[in-house]
């Protein structure tokens, strides 16, 4: 080869289509450099079922190309191929032979390209194996998926290099009885804008900042000469090394700090190897999500609130498209909407103490229900949330639920300004009704398990995914225990909750335009809620109940947690977290795009790997049906795929 | 290309004819090299080469490891610049002598059957400046996809020949490498590049290839039947 011109013009086209675009620019030129172009009219074999496979797979570069099998004694059409797909590739597979025949139909132009060399670079790049592996294989890996096509890193994100070199190149360190003066010293020649107080074994003790500095020592507040201890906060918060960007990030959020000292082995105790300011990440990233928490947290009223709101749906919407993983996107706008709440919840506060209006002075705790209870809200949806407090003295009971009510509306109309909507029948924290004391929500959730058919357990559900917010955190961990024990007392209640949960079934394939179901009727719309959502939530939160994993209402989470409890069904198990990431990519994408709720979707909208997922999607939930029923020796909703 | 030196191309390429495709060759066997040339005008004596680029097709593939591209030194911009878009400047820094481009392109060339759409001006001051620097004739024998073309049209490769009084649909009468992408559903991505040509040409002449099997024309002799206007 000469030169790669043509190469290049066939590299681009490639380039457009799974899992080219994911291949290295030298490799692609070398692929598309060493294959052939072939031509077909209408009508003609380009292989046959059951003959020994060519040293090449084929790309449709234009045309069409069906796909059949012999089945019983005729051939069946099985899949219809057309520009930018694969033929003839079955990863994985031992088989030397064609598993299928294709035929051209319509004039077809084809790349023919050499098997081994997409091998080689399959090896070297994670996500061609997984696109692979996925749709050209006869046993989809959920390992090898997982690495790939959902979780493509966004490149920032991923980044630990550059972490790394800033982090270290800022470690200033003082000791505790080093005087204010010298630590000032230290951090005036530029760029540095903390230092790290460290013991004779340079454990960190605590840490002294720019506005430490100008905050308590210009006031006065603070001589210069005492002892750096006098001024630093402490403890610290401490990280491992070799974290990226995107969880310091997060843990950044979760800490509510502009710091993080990355020890030896991520704990207080050990040696101090560098720090990270906020700023650092800043420097590496212009947009950062700990800027939007800090506007949040000194937010004056509703308004500023609700444009910091605004501005992380931009945020959320720069991630999706710099394909930050869904996971991250997920934690980090439930890291913003906790911030918020919390906020929101401080100034309902003030505001009622501006009325004369005082707390009753018993701890309670902001309850968040559904899917922000199981960190799964993408979009802004309508509230669902809920007041524990502290038993009162007799007598005193009337006082505090009116008290928390009244708080719990304030924050409810500042949330709705935030975009969070009000449902006149919810589940709502100013409703009397969610606004309890601890023994009243227990004995709530005993009548549930109890009396479930009574109760119409099917709409009850967002009562298990439950999670505490803000205030004090115990009230919610001992009704969680308290739901425990009663689930254990109750065994019929969870077989029942699983019979509901085979409510949705999930369609079987798309076709052209279309969502085919199991009877063949066909659909216009995908529903990402009630075809891939809803029954894997459902699914996992009877099988996280049964195995007593009520404390956890992260659908994620919950199946993590099944996995270790069930190491026999990683596989599946794994293949279900994959779904339900994408069913939330899915859903949020399109829902931001269309300003909607993002639960129906034309399949004509979607991309190509986006269709292919989908079906691997439904394919998961089938499975996870099946497993169910299994189970729990229910009447088996679904036919093994 | 060669492998004996630079020196040896020449003779390489002259030893290629020794034992060449005959008129009874069966098309399938032969090595067509697909080319365009891109020039600083229409005069094969006075005019430059700025571009060759080339792929093979045999056995009704393209071959996209058998390709072959160069960028020329050339000594004046002229207005064909505009189409081709390469300045002297340009080809100065990344282009390479004459001598040395065609002397790697007859070493890649060999005794190929050279097509192309309108190829005969290509073949016209390639022959001029390969006799120029080397005072070797171009010896390889030419098929013109715009002749290859109106012969299937007389055959009735394309539907009934329109009648030439009545008003005819525009594209029936379009045998331009841009009628013929139209026609065939080819893109013609980037189109006035050599290489980019060559490689459309290409797609073209595979379909070509294919009709003419059906009409009858499936040797090499056949295939580069000069068109003679009825």
């Amino acid at each position: 080869m000469k030169t790669s011109s043509i190469s290049l013009r066939v590299a681009d086209f490639l380039k457009g289509y799974p899992p080219f675009n994911f291949i290295e620019e030298e490799y692609l030129l070398r692929l598309a450099g060493s294959g052939k172009v072939k031509f077909h009219e209408d009508g003609e074999l380009v292989f046959e079922e059951g003959k020994k496979r060519d040293k090449v797979f084929y790309v449709i570069q234009q045309g069409t190309v069906n796909m059949y099998r012999k089945i019983g004694g005729s051939e069946e059409l099985t899949d219809v191929r057309v520009e930018g797909n694969l033929l003839g590739i079955f990863w994985g597979s031992l088989d030397e032979h064609y598993q299928a025949t294709a035929r051209t139909a319509s004039e077809t132009i084809l790349y023919a390209l050499p098997i081994d060399q997409l091998v080689e670079i399959a090896h070297k790049t994670p996500p061609v194996k997984a696109f692979l592996s996925a749709y050209y294989s006869p046993n989809p890996s959920a390992a090898d998926v997982s690495e790939g096509i959902a979780e493509a890193p966004s490149d920032w994100l991923q980044r630990t290099e550059a972490v790394r070199e800033r982090s270290n190149r800022n470690l200033l360190t003082a000791h505790p009885n080093d005087p204010v003066r010298k630590v000032a010293r230290q951090m005036a020649p530029g760029n540095q804008e903390a230092v790290i107080v460290v013991d004779d074994m340079r454990c960190p003790l605590g840490v002294v900042t720019e506005s430490d500095l100008s905050g308590r020592v210009a006031s006065g507040e603070i001589p210069v000469d005492a002892p750096a201890s006098e001024l630093m906060s402490s403890p610290v918060e401490t990280v491992p090394p070799g974290l990226n960007v995107g969880q310091l990030i997060l843990r950044m959020l979760n800490r509510r700090v502009h710091h993080l000292v990355i020890t030896a082995d991520g704990s207080a105790n050990s040696p101090v190897l560098g720090v990270v300011a906020e700023r650092d990440l800043a420097l590496l990233h212009g947009r950062l999500p700990t800027m939007l928490t800090n506007e949040i947290k000194v937010a004056r009223g509703p308004e500023s609130l609700a444009a910091a709101r605004n501005r992380a749906d931009e945020l959320l919407l720069h991630y999706l498209d710099t394909e930050a993983p869904i996971s991250w996107i997920a934690d980090y706008i439930a890291e913003i909407d906790n911030t918020l709440t919390e906020r929101a919840i401080e100034l309902a506060r003030q505001k009622l103490a501006a009325q004369g209006r005082r707390g009753p002075g018993m701890p309670f705790c902001w309850m968040s229900f559904h899917s922000e209870g199981r960190r799964e809200r993408l979009l802004r949806s309508p509230q669902r949330s809920g007041i524990v407090f502290a038993d009162p003295e007799e007598g005193n009971g009337e006082a505090a639920s009116y008290y928390f009510v009244e708080l719990a509306r304030e924050v409810s109309n500042t949330l709705e300004i935030c975009g969070f909507p009000k449902e006149a029948r919810d589940l709502r924290a100013d409703n009397p009704r969610w606004c309890r004391p601890l023994s009243e929500w227990k004995e709530h959730y005993s009548n549930l398990i109890a009396n479930p058919i009574e109760n119409d357990i099917l709409r009850q559900t967002p009562f298990f995914d439950m999670r505490a917010i803000s205030g004090d955190f115990q009230l919610e961990a001992d009704l969680q225990e308290h739901i425990r024990s009663e689930l254990k007392a109750q065994p019929n209640f969870v077989p029942l909750l699983a019979n509901d949960a085979m409510a949705n079934l999930p369609p079987v394939t798309i076709f052209r335009d279309s969502v085919m179901d199991k009877s063949g009727i066909l659909w216009t719309c995908i529903d990402t809620k009630v075809h891939i959502l809803y029954p894997l939530v459902d699914m996992t939160r009877v099988l996280a109940l049964e195995h007593g994993l009520a404390e956890t209402a992260s659908t994620v989470a919950r199946l993590r947690l099944l996995t270790e409890l069930l190491p026999e069904h990683a596989a599946q198990l794994g293949e279900a977290i994959d779904a339900v990431y994408f069913g939330l990519h899915l859903q949020t994408t399109f829902g931001l795009r269309r300003g909607d709720d993002g639960q129906f979707i034309r399949p004509g909208d979607l991309g190509l790997i986006e269709r292919e997922r989908i079906k691997t999607a439904f394919r998961t939930v089938a499975q996870m049906l099946d497993y169910t029923s299994q189970h729990f020796g229910l009447k088996s909703a679904v036919q093994p795929a | 290309m060669s492998l004996f030196g630079p020196d040896d191309a020449i003779s390489v390429y002259r030893e290629s004819f020794d034992d060449t495709w005959a008129d009874g060759t069966p098309a399938e066997r032969v090595r067509f090299v697909v080319l365009d040339t891109e020039t600083t005008g229409l005069d094969p004596k006075k005019d430059a080469i700025v571009t060759i680029g080339a792929v093979t097709v045999q056995n009704n593939e393209i071959l996209l490891e058998d390709q072959f591209e160069a960028l020329l030194r050339f000594r004046y911009n002229t207005s064909a610049v505009v189409v081709h878009g390469i300045t002297r400047e340009a080809a100065e820094e990344e282009g390479v002598d004459e001598v040395e481009a065609l002397r790697d392109f007859l070493g890649y060339l060999r005794d190929g059957v050279i097509v192309g759409h309108h190829i005969g001006f290509d073949v016209e001051i390639l022959r001029e400046h390969i006799m120029r620097r080397f005072g070797q004739d171009l010896e390889n024998r030419w098929l013109d996809t715009m002749e290859l073309t109106l012969h299937l049209e007389d055959s009735g490769a394309f539907g009934t020949p329109p009648d030439d009084d009545e008003d005819v649909d525009e594209r029936g009468r379009d045998f331009s490498l841009d009628g013929l992408c139209a026609r065939f559903g080819i893109k013609p991505h980037d189109r006035h590049t050599a290489a980019g040509d060559a490689f459309i040409t290409a797609q073209v002449f595979l379909k070509l290839l294919r009709l003419a099997n059906r009409f009858g024309r499936r040797t090499l002799g056949t295939l580069c039947e000069r068109y003679v206007e009825a």
